[in-house]
């Protein structure tokens, strides 16, 4: 390692390591505020955290750092030693301080001098003995607070690793979950080899028996009772080591799903942090507390999460508490309690905000929701008080008249109700007992994979997360109509708007049958019927980000990979409807449409029969700016080659196709005079030499597997070639 | 010491590398130390605080050991004292690290047993020059 790779890791460590400390700090100062246990201990560990950045920050020569952490010292020092007593001003700046180290330690711009004289004014504050005002006092029987000094904490023997590096990990363990897949669909096959064995082996016995003796015969009969008896044993061992690598598998799964786990504790100062300034902004007395944040989630369903969550708290001190005098007034504590639970359930983890605060005024939301023309007056009235809550969650509604600095800016529930379903996740809202409002957000435990129902529309598969399925049913074609020129499922719930799957994505409307397999879709608060050929099962899919020019797609989540190492898209149902609305229709782009080479750019046939492949691959090499031109085997491709041979600047072909293979193909381009140094790239969905050499044996220019998914390779290899 | 007999302890040197362990409730400041005295070829041995030195010290010989003043558990001067207790170790040599304007009564660091200072901000000359001062031969701490 050079000096320099040296320094830049340190720098990147002291970043992290500051960044840390400054919310353990924050998170600190605003228990001390609330109440004076473990006071000294508090103080002693604050302090000691600003002496260390200082040092380190002075041994890094940064300056600034080191000089507003210096600044933070000397108030610390005086708290620590009684010269100084801590009032609300002294706590904002110190957190005004925390938070402008955290800035500089970003490497973010902004100017330190207001916060560093407010400092020097704080630690010139004399002691008064007159009590502070602000000071909220400790409710007497209420549950420890969810966040404070961790004294007695374990020295922990622990290492540190990059993020990148474990989703790297949790990526290869996913391919290893892959193939503890394909061991399994091995040992099916082998199964079906000894099934077929041990036939023709009774067969020839009997016929052994039955006297039609030939010479020789029985030497086959030997040897066919030999064959089953090794499939046998071969199927057996198979069994054991699918077995084996099943529980290996789980286990390592286990272990790096473990690893990347991070608990909600480390997100809970900066709750507390933004309760206490909407507190402040909202003039309430509000107190944070927590339950069960010790529990571990994966880290970046975590950070995926922390938004809605500061969205929710920030909401449930502007919307849900009341300010003090009322609160006195209804029998209340003066202190708002805003709360939030984490517990596991269901093979999800649940996150609860609550308060204890007026709780939804529903006549105000049914009001709103006519003022905003959402509804009729007679509508309003019938909606339950479900439905009424549900208004909540649609994008711009908000019943606070006045539009506050903090949470009523017409950015709304809807932006957290989305979020969670990004996350394929679950939001509800509900009157917390004993008055004030609850909401629980119920996520998958990682992000890492998504249990989808895998649905079948002409030659195409894809998969729905099943977060989205609200349930399945038989759609008579009697029952389906058209309401204002849009086709609607009339369900024995009402009218609901009806999207066949194949149109969708652009296949042919096949002669409908009477009765076909229909998806009940929920997708913000409205639901959505999508008809479909074959609900064909229900699977745990590993996920992962698509390729470049698709990642943009807002109605793709994602691409899947099945058990078997087939590819299938992962549909996106809000932004499948959206791009929908937009459109008229809903339509998932086919991006294999052919693109005629007018303008003479360089066209790259592709070859390949399954549809999937072929929509990634056109999108993929479209990207790169390229015209495509598709065929569905070999003989498709030949044919097209021969019919226009100056055509194409190079030919991407799959190696396993019906009718004529790739390695085929190749050999019929290299036959032909015109063709003879046509660039050709083969695909191939598993890493097989023996394909890889007969590729090469018949000229192909490159040789590629589709599972590497780097199609920034095929992109590199085609404009090289061609 | 010759010439001949430097080159021959320099040799030696290289294949027995000394262990430096480093105490400091940092990351940061562990890794630095580190990055500034790795050239020298030493090995490490860290602790995030003095009860886990010391827990480190049942079994480890460290050849030196570098320690900040303030940290959580157990300060660097109670390190020092209760590591001059164990016999094996009360020779080795034990530098502490000490902030800037922090007071320090030197009479009763030295009492404590410490061997030499080290101020923050960490300068790297003057760490690598003490720490060769106690673990390389004599006559060649610039080397």
């Amino acid at each position: 390692m050079s000096e320099e790779d040296a320094l830049a890791e340190v720098r990147k460590a002291f970043r992290q390591e500051v960044g840390e400390y400054l919310d353990e700090m924050s998170a600190q100062l605003i228990s001390l505020e609330s109440g004076p246990m473990n006071e000294t201990d508090l103080l002693g560990n604050i302090f000691r955290r600003a002496h260390s950045i200082k040092g380190a920050a002075s041994s890094l020569g940064m300056r600034e750092v080191e000089r507003l952490a210096h600044g933070v010292e000397d108030v610390l020092d005086g708290l620590r030693a009684g010269k100084l007593k801590l009032n609300p001003q002294m706590t904002d700046s110190l957190l005004a301080s925390f938070e402008a180290l955290g800035r500089l330690n970003r490497g973010e711009p902004g100017q330190t001098a207001s916060v560093e004289q407010a400092l020097r004014g704080a630690a010139t504050v004399e002691v008064t003995d007159a009590p502070s005002e602000d000071a909220v006092p400790r409710p007497a029987a209420m549950p420890s607070p969810g966040f404070g000094v961790e004294a007695e904490r374990p020295p922990a023997e622990g290492l540190r690793i990059d993020a990148v590096r474990l989703d790297e990990l949790l990526s290869e363990t996913a391919e290893m979950v892959l193939l503890r897949a394909r061991t399994r669909a091995r040992h099916a096959e082998a199964r079906a080899l000894l099934e077929l064995a041990e036939k023709q082996s009774a067969w020839l016995r009997q016929r052994h028996r039955q006297g039609a003796v030939e010479r020789g015969v029985d030497e086959h009969v030997g040897a066919a009772r030999k064959l089953a008896q090794g499939l046998q044993a071969l199927t057996r061992k198979l069994h054991a080591d699918a077995f084996a690598l099943d529980l290996a598998a789980e286990a390592l799964g286990q272990t790096m799903r473990e690893l990347r786990t991070v608990p909600v504790s480390s997100v809970v100062p900066l709750l507390a942090r933004a309760v206490r300034e909407a507190g402040r902004r909202c003039g309430k007395s509000v107190q944070l507390w927590t339950e069960g944040e010790s529990l571990k989630v994966d880290k970046q369903l975590l950070d995926a999460v922390l938004d809605p969550l500061l969205h929710l708290v920030r909401n449930a001190v502007d919307h849900g508490l009341e300010l003090a005098p009322e609160r006195v007034a209804a029998g209340k504590s003066k202190v708002g309690q805003v709360s939030l639970q984490v517990f596991h359930g269901g093979g999800r983890v649940h996150l609860v905000v609550g308060d204890d605060g007026q709780g939804i005024n529903l006549a105000a939301v049914r009001a709103t929701a006519v003022q905003q023309g959402l509804l009729s007056q007679a509508d309003a009235s019938g909606l339950s008080d479900g439905e009424a809550q549900a208004l909540l969650f649609r994008p711009g509604f908000t019943t606070r008249a006045a539009v506050t600095e903090l949470s009523g800016r017409g950015v709304g529930l809807d932006v957290v109700a989305s979020a969670v379903k990004r996350l394929h996740g679950e939001l509800e809202v509900s009157a917390a007992p004993g008055g004030g409002t609850r909401f629980e957000l119920s996520l998958p435990l990682t992000l890492a994979t998504v249990r989808v129902l895998l649905v079948r529309a002409g030659r195409h598969l894809v998969a729905l997360p099943t977060s989205t399925v609200e349930r399945l049913l038989r759609v008579d074609t009697a029952d389906l109509g058209e309401l204002q020129g849009k086709r609607v499922y009339k369900a024995p719930w009402g009218s609901t708007p009806c999207v066949a799957l194949g149109e969708l994505l652009g296949e042919r409307p096949t002669p409908e049958a009477t009765r076909v397999p229909g998806v009940v879709l929920e997708v913000e608060g409205g639901r959505w019927v999508v008809t479909v050929d074959e609900v064909v099962a229900e699977e745990e899919l590993v996920v992962r980000k698509l390729p470049a020019p698709l990642d943009g797609n807002e109605s793709l989540s994602g691409a899947g990979v099945r058990g078997d190492g087939s590819v299938v898209l992962l549909l996106e149902p809000s932004g499948l409807l959206q791009a929908g609305r937009r459109a008229g229709t809903p339509s998932l782009a086919p991006p294999g449409k052919i693109t005629l080479s007018e303008t003479g750019e360089s066209v790259v046939l592709v070859a390949d029969d399954s549809i999937t492949s072929r929509m990634l691959q056109s999108a993929v090499i479209e990207g790169g700016g390229f015209g495509v031109v598709l065929a569905e085997d070999g003989r498709d491709a030949l044919d097209k080659l021969l019919a226009e041979p100056g055509r194409f600047c190079a030919l991407v072909s799959d190696v396993e196709m019906p009718r004529m293979t790739g390695v085929e193909l190749c050999r019929a381009v290299r036959a032909h005079p015109q063709l003879v140094n046509l660039p050709v790239i083969l695909l191939t969905s598993l890493q097989n030499p023996e394909h890889r050499q007969a590729g090469i044996d018949v000229g192909a220019s490159a040789y590629l597997t589709k599972q590497s998914y780097d199609h920034h390779v095929l992109l590199d290899i085609l404009r090289k070639l061609s | 010491m010759s010439a001949g007999n430097r080159a021959i302890m320099n040799a030696l040197m290289s294949i027995s590398p000394k262990t430096v362990l480093i105490v400091e409730d940092m990351f940061t400041m562990r890794i630095f130390i580190k990055a500034l005295l790795r050239p020298k070829g030493f090995n490490f041995l860290e602790a995030e605080d003095g009860l886990l030195a010391l827990k480190l010290l049942q079994t480890a010989r460290p050849d030196l050991i570098l320690s900040d003043l303030e940290m959580p558990h157990l300060n660097g001067l109670e390190l020092c004292k209760r590591v001059r207790a164990i016999p094996h170790l009360s020779k080795v040599p034990f530098l502490l690290l000490t902030g800037r304007g922090r007071n320090m009564d030197r009479g009763e660091a030295e009492a404590a047993g410490i061997s030499d200072f080290l101020s923050k901000p960490i300068n790297a000359e003057e760490l690598e020059a003490t720490v060769a001062k106690f673990l390389l031969p004599a006559g060649d701490a610039k080397g």
